[in-house]
């Protein structure tokens, strides 16, 4: 099986999307796990580094529309975080791992569906290229 | 607290050899205070070597109480003993006192001490103090000049303050002499900026070498 992505959702505009899609019948492959915070705006460099270090291919952060944050700006708090462990990744060479964030409107399932499908695409030709 | 800042990666990577234990040690003072170098950072800092595509037989992660402490650098002892090289990611003072504790290992330093300093709000910290050992807060008000002056002048202001700001920054640093003449003015001791004051003893500072503190009181 191809190796796991964790998606960190958050409670709200994101945790809807991803119920809109599977309503809609969008399913994900296997190897997509989820993780519920209250808001993005807690995920930190920890929890990232350590779920690609313990066998993660990729970890997408699922936040509310930019703007639209229930939590005010926990969104755009994580976007910053998950770009310092991007280019901490890049600088250490770090290869085969992703961190990505993404945000997402309550009745984006379809969309929603094809970006992630999209980064279990990428992750599996960058494991076949290992 | 001390304030420092990590180091790149790529320098950390560039300083550690192949195939070899690497023990990752944090301070949870005033590194952990300023996001550089506590538990939190050891877990990323650990992670990263983990991943990273150099070869090193094994990175463990661990964090002390104080590394400019004995007492707690002893705790660590038995996990030092089976490492090849210790990463620290405590201030100069921690990565010096590891050395003097473990002197059969190599101990290198994953941070950049910069300056003793106040957090200031969210990922902002300010300079405030040079360590001078000539202390003269009672006349400026409790706003350091040696420090928060950019010229180091005991006479401000100078000819390059404006609007309350310092010519070297006038976006991000307030003038220090402005900010010493307005609290003076609220204590209503402005009297005390009537006073010449002279060069400052420079003999206390660093510049006789590394300074001690002896007190025959509190020995044992």
């Amino acid at each position: 099986m191809a190796d796991s992505i964790l998606i960190i959702h958050c409670a709200e505009g994101a945790k809807k999307a991803l119920a809109r899609m599977s309503e809609e019948g969008h399913k994900l492959p296997p190897q997509f796990k989820t993780f519920e915070l209250p808001c993005t705006g807690s995920v930190n460099e920890v929890l990232l580094m350590e779920n690609l270090q313990n066998g993660s291919a990729g970890v997408v952060v699922l936040g509310c529309q930019k703007e639209n944050c229930k939590h005010m700006d926990g969104n755009l708090r994580a976007e910053r975080k998950v770009a310092r462990v991007k280019k901490l990744l890049s600088e250490a060479g770090v290869e085969g791992k992703f961190v990505e964030m993404i945000f997402t409107a309550p009745d984006e399932g379809k969309r929603l569906h094809n970006t992630l499908l999209e980064f279990s695409q990428a992750a599996e030709a960058k494991g076949k290229r290992k | 607290m001390i304030v420092a800042e990590q180091k790149p990666i790529q320098e950390i990577l560039a300083m550690l050899p192949e195939h070899k234990k690497v023990l990752v040690v944090g301070c949870d003072t005033c590194v952990t205070v300023c996001l550089a170098g506590g538990e939190k950072e050891v877990k990323v800092m650990t992670a990263a070597l983990r991943m990273a595509p150099k070869p090193l037989a094994e990175v463990t992660g661990i964090s002390i109480e104080r590394q400019c402490d004995g007492e707690f650098i002893t705790e660590i002892s038995e996990q030092a003993a089976q490492c090849d090289i210790i990463l620290s990611m405590a201030c100069g003072v921690g990565v010096q006192m590891m050395s003097d504790f473990f002197p059969e290992k190599p101990v290198l330093p994953a941070l950049n001490t910069l300056f003793m300093g106040s957090n200031e709000g969210a990922g902002y910290w300010l300079e405030r103090c040079l360590g001078c050992g000539d202390c003269v807060l009672d006349l400026t008000a409790g706003i350091c000049p040696r420090t928060r002056c950019s010229k180091g002048l005991m006479n401000g202001p100078c000819g390059g303050s404006e609007n309350g700001k310092c010519e070297v920054d006038p976006e991000n640093l307030d003038c220090a002499w402005n900010l010493i003449y307005q609290r003076l003015k609220s204590l209503n001791r402005l009297d005390s900026l009537m006073a010449i004051q002279p060069p400052q003893d420079w003999s206390k500072s660093h510049d006789g070498g590394p300074r001690r503190l002896i007190r025959e009181d509190v020995k044992l």
